[in-house]
C-alpha cells in the first residue's frame, strides 16, 4: 500500500464521519434541497472530467472525457441552481424584507463565472503572447504554488455549505459557498499540468452550462425528484466514462492499487446511471411506476451481481483483459436497470438517495484512479448522505431498507390474492413540519385513542396542548364513545394528566366543530375516524357513528404503524389527501414535537 | 309501536328500563312509550320527568301490559318469573333485555310457548356497530367502580400513600384476577384512589390494557392465546389450568390488601380461581370482593348476596351492583337500550332483519319457538333448519 492511498482512505474515511454528523443535523424540511445540494457538489467528478478531456491521451479518452465534462457541468450548474430556487422558498416574509437591499451572492454569478473563465481561454487562444504569458504564470507559477490549496479551501467551502443546510435560514450563504468553493476546484483544475488542450473542455462546459442553466431554472418543483435522479445518471456516467477512459490510456496496465477503485468507479457508475435514469423514467411515467417483477428476479440479480464482482476481482490480480473489462461494463449497466425496475415509484425517493450514494462512491472511487483528494472527500460526503437520507426515509415510511428494496415480491403476492387495494398514497410527516405546521393555526382538535393509553402519551398530550394554548390556539379533546377498551378509558388517563373536564367534547358536540378545525390531531386513534362507517356497506364498521376527522382542514395522525385497528379494517382516513401519518410511538413523537416547537 | 317501561319485578332492583332524556329519540323514530307509575322513582326519575318528554304515564301493571308492543324491563327473566306465569305478557308481544337465559332455560322455553318474541341482550355481538347497545359492557363498567369503593369503605387502610409528620401511610395494594370491562374499571378506580395495582388474566392480549391504565400486569407464566373466544370473551379452561394457576396465585393474593375478581364466563360457571387456603394467606383485615359471585364465584368461600368472614378476612359475594348506582345504571342501559330499538324500527314499526348480525344473534324466542342455538341445545331441543332460524 502506497501511503498515498493511505492518505487517500484516511481522507475518505473521515470525510465520511464528517459527512454523518453534518448531515444528521440537517432538518427534514430540507432533505430535498440537501440531495440536489450533495447532486451539485458531487459535479466535482468535473474535475477529473477536465484532466480526462484536456489531457491528449488520444481521441477515445477524449470524447469519454468530453461527454464526461459536459454531464459533470450540467450538474454543477443545475445543481447549484434548483438548490437555491428551492432555498428560496423558504424564506419567509419578514426574511425578504429586511434582505432584499443587501448584497447577495448569487449562484448565477457560477454561471458567469464559468462564462468568463471560458472566455478568458478563448482569449487565450486568439492571442499568442497573451497566451504565453498566461501559460507561464499558470503552468509554472500556479500549480505549483497556490493551486493545490485552491483544493483545500473548496474542500472546506462545501462542508461549511452542507453544515448551512442543518437551519434554513443559513441554508443559502451555505450553498453560496459551496458554490464558490466548486468554482475555485474547477478554476484550478483548469490549470493541471496535464491539460494541454481546451477546445472540448470550452465546448463541454458550454454545453453543459446551458443544458444545466436551462434545467435548474426552468424545471418545475414538482419535477424536482425526476430531475435528481436525471443528475445522478449524468453524475454516475461522467465518473464511468473517466474510468473506462483512464483503463484504455492505460491499456489495462494498472498496478492492484489502482484497478481496484478503477473497478469500483466503472461498476458503480454503470449501475448507477442506467438505475437512475430507470428512476427517472419511473417518476416522470414513461415507465409504469408499479414494481415490475418476474420469477427468480432477485436471484437473477444476485447471480449477476456475482458476475460483475468475479469479473472485478479478476481484472485486478490477473493480467489485462479488456474483454473482460467490457464484460463488467456492460454487466453493470444491466445491474442497474435491473434493480430498479421492481421497485415500485412510490418508494422512488428512497431509491433516488441510495443512487446518490452510489454516485458518492463512484465519485470518491475516482478520486482515488486520480489521487484527487478533493473527489474523494466530495465522494465520501456525497456517499454518506446518500445513505444516510435513505435510512431516513426508510424510517420515515415505515418500512426497512431492505424492505423496499427487495419488498416487491411479497407485494405482488398480496395484490394477487386482493386483500390489498392501494386507495392512494400514504403522506408521512415529520415531527419537525408538524410543529411548523401548528405555528400558524387557531385550532386544534385532539383525538386520542387507545394508542394514546398504550403509549401512556396522555401527559404528552396534554403539555403539547398547555403549549399550543399558551400561544392562542384553542385546544378542544374529542372523545368517541368507543375509544379505548373499556367505558371511559379515555376520561381516566386524561383526568389523570390534569386535562380540564371543559375541554372534553363528546362525538354528537364536537363532530360539527371539525369542519372549523384547523388541525385535527388523532393520537393512536383508528376505528373511530374511519370514514368507510358512514358509506360503505361491507365494512364491519358500517352504521357506527364516528368522529368527523375527515372534514378538518388538515389531519395528523400519530400512530405507530398503518396496521389496522380492533375492528380488523383499514383506515381510508390515512389516505385522504390532507392526511399526514407522524410514525411512531405516540409519546416519542410527541416529546419530538415539543422539542421542535420550542427551537 | 308502543313501548312499556314497567316496573322492576325482582326485588331490590333499583334501575328502570328508560330514561325520560331518551324519549325524544324514540318518539321521533315513531315510538310511543308509555310507562308504569314509578318505575323511575328509585333511580331518580320522578313520573313527571318521563311525561316532560312525552311518555304516557299508565297507572297499572296490567293495563301497560295489555296496550304496549315492546316491554322493556331491566332485571333478568329469573328475576321475575311472574312475567311468564301471571298472564299478563301475551303472545306476540315482545321483550328485550338483560334476560339471563342460560341461567334459567326453562323461563325461556315458556316464553317461546307463550309465543312471546324475545332478545337477550348477553347475547350482542361483539361488533363496532354494537357497542352502543352493549349493557353488558355498561353493567360491568358500574360494577367494577363500585366494587372498589365498597373494597375500600370495608378496608381497615387507606387506598394512596402518604408521606406525614406522623409517619408514611404506605398505598393498598389491590389485585385484579379477570380483566374483562369490570376488571378494567375497577383497576382505573382503584389506581385513581391511590393504590398500587396488579391484575392478572389468562388472555395475554389484556396485559397492554392493564398497562394502559398505570397498573402491573402479573406474570404467571402461563396466559395463552387460547384462553379467548373469537368474540374476545374469555373460555371455559380444563381443571388441571386452573389448579396451576391457581399455586402460583397464592403468592400474589396473599400480599394483596384487596383482591377483585371478575373472572365469568358467559353461560358458565365460574371458575374457582380464589381458594380457601388462599384466603388463609391473607392479612387480617384484607378484603375480597368477588363479583363472580351471581355465577357461582371465583372464591371459594363466596356466599353470593352475601358477607362472609374468614381467616379474617372479609369476603364480599354482591349480587347486582349496578342497581346500587341507579341514576347512572338506569341512564347507561337506557342508551344501549335505546340504539337497540332503533336499530329493530324502521318507520315506527316492527322491521326484523336477519341479515342484521345485531338481531339475529340476540333473538332469544320468536314464533313460538327457541331460537338460539345454545339456548335449544341446553333444553334437549333438536337443532333448527337454517331456513327455519331465520323465517
Amino acid at each position: 500500500m502506497t501511503t498515498e492511498l493511505e492518505i487517500g482512505l484516511y481522507i475518505f474515511m473521515l470525510a465520511g464521519f464528517l459527512g454523518y454528523h453534518v448531515i444528521t443535523r440537517v432538518p427534514p424540511l430540507l432533505h430535498t434541497p440537501l440531495m440536489s445540494a450533495t447532486n451539485a457538489i458531487a459535479g466535482i467528478s468535473l474535475v477529473g472530467s477536465l484532466v480526462v478531456a484536456g489531457a491528449d491521451y488520444g481521441p477515445l479518452s477524449t470524447a469519454l472525457g468530453f461527454i464526461a465534462v459536459t454531464c459533470s457541468s450540467t450538474n454543477v450548474v443545475g445543481g447549484f441552481l434548483i438548490t437555491d430556487r428551492m432555498l428560496k422558498m423558504f424564506k419567509t416574509t419578514k426574511d425578504h424584507t429586511t434582505q432584499r437591499h443587501r448584497f447577495q451572492f448569487n449562484p448565477r454569478l457560477l454561471v458567469t463565472g464559468l462564462v468568463v473563465v471560458v472566455g478568458l481561454f478563448v482569449l487565450t487562444y486568439l492571442s499568442d503572447q497573451v497566451r504565453k504569458d498566461v501559460i507561464y504564470l499558470f503552468r509554472d507559477v500556479l500549480p505549483s504554488h497556490a493551486l493545490r490549496y485552491f483544493y483545500v479551501v473548496s474542500a472546506a467551502l462545501f462542508i461549511l455549505g452542507l453544515k448551512g443546510l442543518s437551519s434554513p435560514k443559513y441554508a443559502r450563504k451555505g450553498m453560496h459557498a459551496a458554490a464558490v468553493g466548486m468554482l475555485m476546484a474547477i478554476v484550478g483544475t483548469l490549470f493541471h499540468h496535464e491539460i494541454v488542450m481546451y477546445k472540448w473542455i470550452i465546448i463541454g462546459l458550454i454545453i453543459g452550462s446551458i443544458v444545466g442553466g436551462a434545467m435548474g431554472l426552468r424545471i418545475p418543483m414538482t419535477a424536482v425528484p425526476q430531475r435528481t435522479a436525471l443528475s445522478h445518471s449524468l453524475g454516475a456516467l461522467a465518473a464511468c466514462l473517466v474510468g473506462i477512459s483512464e483503463y484504455f490510456h492505460h491499456h489495462g496496465d494498472l498496478s492492484t492499487v489502482v484497478m481496484t477503485p478503477l473497478g469500483f468507479e466503472v461498476v458503480i457508475g454503470g449501475l448507477t446511471f442506467t438505475g437512475s435514469l430507470m428512476a427517472a423514467a419511473k417518476l416522470q411515467g414513461i415507465l409504469p411506476g408499479h414494481p415490475i417483477t418476474y420469477k427468480g428476479q432477485n436471484i437473477f440479480n444476485l447471480s449477476l451481481l456475482g458476475v460483475i464482482i468475479t469479473s472485478l476481482i479478476y481484472l485486478v490480480f490477473m493480467p489485462p483483459e479488456p474483454m473482460v473489462f467490457k464484460l463488467m461494463v456492460g454487466l453493470s449497466f444491466v445491474f442497474g436497470l435491473l434493480l430498479v425496475i421492481p421497485i415500485g415509484a412510490a418508494d422512488m425517493p428512497v431509491v433516488i438517495a441510495l443512487l446518490n450514494s452510489y454516485g458518492g462512491l463512484a465519485d470518491a472511487s475516482m478520486g482515488f484512479v486520480l489521487m484527487n483528494k478533493i473527489q474523494i472527500i466530495t465522494g465520501s460526503l456525497d456517499g454518506t448522505s446518500g445513505f444516510l437520507l435513505s435510512l431516513l426515509m426508510c424510517r420515515a415510511m415505515n418500512r426497512s431498507a431492505i424492505n423496499v428494496l427487495f419488498g416487491a415480491f411479497g407485494k405482488v403476492a398480496k395484490e394477487e390474492s386482493g386483500v390489498v387495494e392501494a386507495k392512494g398514497t400514504v403522506r408521512s410527516i415529520t415531527a419537525e413540519e408538524m410543529a411548523a405546521l401548528v405555528d400558524g393555526i387557531r385550532s386544534i382538535v385532539i383525538v386520542p385513542g387507545y394508542g394514546m393509553a398504550v403509549a401512556q402519551a396522555q401527559y404528552g398530550v396534554a403539555e403539547f396542548a398547555k403549549v399550543l394554548m399558551k400561544r392562542g390556539i384553542d385546544v378542544k379533546y374529542a372523545i368517541h364513545p368507543v375509544a379505548g377498551r373499556m367505558p371511559g378509558h379515555m376520561n381516566v388517563l386524561l383526568a389523570e394528566a390534569n386535562v380540564p373536564y371543559d375541554q372534553l367534547y363528546e362525538m354528537e358536540q364536537i363532530n360539527p366543530y371539525f369542519a372549523q378545525a384547523d388541525v385535527a390531531l388523532v393520537v393512536g386513534a383508528n376505528d373511530v375516524t374511519n370514514p368507510a362507517a358512514k358509506y360503505n356497506k361491507n365494512s364491519p364498521l358500517y352504521g357506527m357513528p364516528i368522529l368527523d376527522v375527515e372534514r378538518a382542514k388538515s389531519i395528523v395522525v400519530l400512530k405507530r404503524s398503518l396496521a389496522p385497528g380492533f375492528s380488523g379494517v383499514e383506515n381510508e382516513l390515512y389516505y385522504n389527501p390532507r392526511c399526514m401519518m407522524l410514525f411512531g410511538d405516540a409519546k416519542e413523537s410527541l416529546n419530538k414535537l415539543f422539542a421542535a416547537l420550542k427551537s | 309501536m308502543i313501548v312499556g317501561v314497567a316496573v322492576e319485578s325482582y326485588p331490590h332492583e333499583r334501575r328502570v328500563a328508560l330514561v325520560p332524556a331518551v324519549i325524544p329519540a324514540l318518539s321521533k323514530a315513531g315510538l310511543k312509550v308509555l310507562v308504569e307509575r314509578g318505575a323511575g322513582e328509585k333511580a331518580g326519575f320522578p313520573d313527571a320527568g318521563y311525561e316532560d318528554q312525552g311518555a304516557t304515564v299508565v297507572p297499572d301493571r296490567s293495563q301497560l301490559f295489555s296496550s304496549a308492543d315492546i316491554i322493556l324491563e331491566v332485571g333478568s327473566l329469573k328475576s321475575h318469573p311472574n312475567m311468564v306465569q301471571n298472564d299478563l305478557i301475551r303472545s306476540g308481544q315482545i321483550t328485550i333485555g338483560l334476560l339471563n337465559p342460560f341461567a334459567v332455560p326453562e323461563a325461556v322455553r315458556g316464553l317461546a310457548v307463550k309465543g312471546v318474541t324475545s332478545f337477550a341482550l348477553e347475547l350482542l355481538p361483539r361488533i363496532s356497530r354494537a357497542q352502543a347497545m352493549d349493557a353488558l359492557t355498561s353493567m360491568a363498567t358500574i360494577a367494577g367502580y363500585k366494587a372498589v369503593l365498597l373494597a375500600a369503605g370495608l378496608l381497615r387502610k387507606m387506598f394512596p400513600m402518604m408521606f406525614t409528620a406522623a409517619g408514611t401511610i404506605t398505598p393498598a395494594k389491590v389485585f385484579v384476577v379477570g380483566v374483562g370491562v369490570a376488571g378494567l374499571q375497577a383497576i382505573a378506580t382503584a389506581h385513581r384512589l391511590g393504590a398500587v395495582v396488579q391484575a392478572y388474566d389468562v388472555r395475554p392480549a389484556v396485559k397492554e390494557q392493564v398497562e394502559s391504565l398505570g397498573a402491573k400486569f402479573v406474570e404467571l407464566g402461563m396466559e395463552t392465546k387460547e384462553a379467548e373466544t373469537s368474540g374476545g370473551y374469555a373460555k371455559a379452561m380444563d381443571e388441571e389450568f386452573y389448579r396451576r394457576q391457581r399455586e402460583m396465585m397464592k403468592q400474589v393474593v396473599g400480599e394483596s390488601d384487596v383482591v377483585i375478581s371478575t373472572a365469568a364466563v358467559p353461560g358458565k360457571k365460574a371458575p374457582i380461581l380464589i381458594t380457601q387456603e388462599m384466603v388463609q394467606g391473607m392479612k387480617p383485615g384484607s378484603v375480597v370482593v368477588d363479583l363472580a359471585a351471581e355465577s357461582g364465584g371465583n372464591c371459594e368461600l363466596t356466599r353470593p348476596g352475601e358477607t362472609v368472614e374468614a381467616h379474617g378476612v372479609t369476603i364480599l359475594g354482591p349480587v347486582n351492583l349496578p342497581s346500587t348506582v341507579p341514576y347512572h345504571a338506569s341512564l347507561m342501559y337506557a342508551k344501549n337500550i335505546s340504539a337497540f330499538l332503533l336499530n329493530l324500527v324502521k318507520d315506527g314499526g316492527l322491521h326484523l332483519d336477519f341479515e342484521d348480525q345485531i338481531i339475529r344473534d340476540t333473538l332469544l324466542t320468536y314464533n313460538g319457538e327457541v331460537v338460539n342455538a345454545q339456548m335449544r341445545e341446553m333444553l334437549g331441543l333438536p337443532a333448527l333448519l337454517a331456513k327455519e332460524s331465520h323465517p
